[in-house]
């Protein structure tokens, strides 16, 4: 007989989201973060008081480093990461993640009390919903790990000392130092500067020191006004960029109108396609960011990240911001001018 | 209040923020056995490793955390406390004073007023001169 049982479902969590999980997981245990540094075990045996076992051979047999017990609260971790001091930094990542697990994926590993139970769980997912379940908890962990709040502020007060003469920020040596600080491996600390936005964008020239992902646009502010103004101005913003400075509040100009009037340089897929879901025809992107603004007045919802909508974010904000501070002065010539070049 | 020795050895390790790494290596001994030492998994390590990790906490003789540690070690490992072994095979007359104890029916009462006395420093060796 076919198996009938239905793949578990998996979330895929919002970067902010985590991002605030991770904040209230560290407000519980203050005590577990010195300078930079989060302490990690402590955090887990403390806070969460969460038992560590250690598991002789676990990796070699199981071909994973640790599995979590979320109903009897034990974290079962390979012998070889606590014992190795040359792991350190995956241990603590590993203990991340498990922890990560028990936050935001608790539902799926009830009454999971084995190592073959959890496995047989993960079995059952598809490749989607897998990668899925471990891109959350890694990213959690990154959170957790490299609070994002510590991770900006470092980024900042180090940016001049990480930038080469062409004012191009050497994001490489700059996760090398996050991983030091935050004693994570460097892929990790890598892979959390890029989620914060801190990535050099294909083809697009951008200010490296104004990065915004598209998840967190809902952010820009926490007032409600500004947060108005800002999916305003993105809508301003676009129509500049296409050469129509009159859409956004007016009729929406037909699709060949926009492509054919389009500054040269913008990617006019933006515009006449959904980015975000490449190939399905949706509507594009700049009338999801309209209907947001119009409908749902302060929320723009955006689904996934593509590289391209961050890059148009980061833009977003960066024109945003210097908007606000210029005032009344700020022209809107300059802006297509300077993004035409 | 800890009620197991692993429970006990934590909440002391955490208390002077130490990691599991740092304080096994610390006492000498394995990282990963002492973390399952910890997590109750294996029983408590036998006196003289006991002894390096009663000195590594900072526990004192006499106190009662230091008595806590025996009792809850000694509990973990189904034996006799390990001070107490040694108490009783350093001085001759302690077994002594046992039997008397259980021949004269003396009650649980009697014994923590003898107890309090004892504590009193009335019996305190006075220095000379």
């Amino acid at each position: 007989m076919a198996d009938t049982r239905k793949s578990p479902k998996v979330r895929e969590f919002r970067l902010f989201e985590l991002e605030r999980i991770a904040a209230g997981a560290l407000a519980k245990g203050p005590q577990c973060v010195r300078g930079r540094r989060v302490n990690i075990e402590r955090l887990v045996q403390e806070t969460f008081d969460l038992k560590i076992i250690a598991f002789h051979e676990l990796s070699r047999r199981w071909k994973t480093y640790a599995f979590i017990d979320t109903t009897g609260k034990v974290v079962f971790v390979d012998a070889d990461l606590i014992d190795n001091v040359q792991l350190e930094k995956k241990y603590r990542f590993t203990l991340g993640e498990e922890l990560a697990h028990l936050l935001i994926h608790t539902s799926l590993f009830a009454n999971c009390k084995t190592i073959e139970q959890r496995l047989a769980i993960e079995a059952e997912l598809n490749d989607v919903r897998r990668d899925r379940l471990e891109n959350n908890a890694r990213a959690l962990a990154s959170a957790i790990l490299m609070p994002e709040t510590t991770v900006r502020a470092f980024v900042e007060s180090q940016i001049q000392k990480f930038t080469d003469e062409h004012g191009h920020v050497l994001v490489d040596e700059l996760a090398s130092a996050i991983s030091h600080e935050y004693d994570v491996n460097f892929k990790p600390a890598r892979r959390r500067l890029k989620l914060l936005g801190y990535h050099r964008s294909h083809g697009w020239e951008l200010d490296c020191r104004t990065p915004f992902t598209a998840s967190q646009a809902v952010q820009v502010s926490s007032s409600d006004a500004e947060m108005e103004s800002f999916a305003l101005f993105v809508l301003q913003y676009v129509g500049v960029l296409a050469g129509r400075e009159d859409f956004g509040a007016r009729a929406v100009p037909a699709r060949s109108t926009l492509a054919r009037s389009a500054t040269p340089g913008f990617p006019h897929d933006l515009l006449t396609s959904n980015p975000l879901r490449p190939g399905t025809g949706g509507a594009p992107f700049w009338l999801r960011v309209r209907r947001a603004v119009l409908f749902r007045g302060k929320r723009i919802h955006v689904h996934r990240c593509s590289s391209m909508v961050d890059s148009f974010f980061q833009a977003c904000v960066a024109e945003y911001r210097l908007a606000t501070a210029c005032g009344s002065h700020y022209q809107t010539a300059s802006r297509r001018q300077r993004f035409s070049q | 209040m800890p009620t197991t020795f692993g429970q006990f050895l934590k909440e002391k390790r955490l208390a002077l923020d130490l990691s599991l790494r740092e304080f096994a290596r610390q006492v000498g001994v394995q990282p990963s056995n002492y973390c399952n030492v910890e997590a109750d998994v294996l029983p408590p390590p036998p006196a003289e490793t006991l002894e390096k990790l009663a000195r590594a906490l900072g526990l004192k003789k006499g106190t009662s955390d230091y008595e806590t540690f025996h009792d809850l070690a000694g509990g973990g490992r189904d034996e006799i406390p390990a001070d107490v072994e040694r108490i009783v095979k350093e001085n001759e007359l302690i077994p002594a004073m046992l039997r008397t104890l259980e021949y004269e029916q003396v009650s649980k009462e009697q014994l923590r007023g003898i107890i309090e006395d004892l504590r009193s420093g009335r019996y305190k060796k006075k220095p000379k001169g």
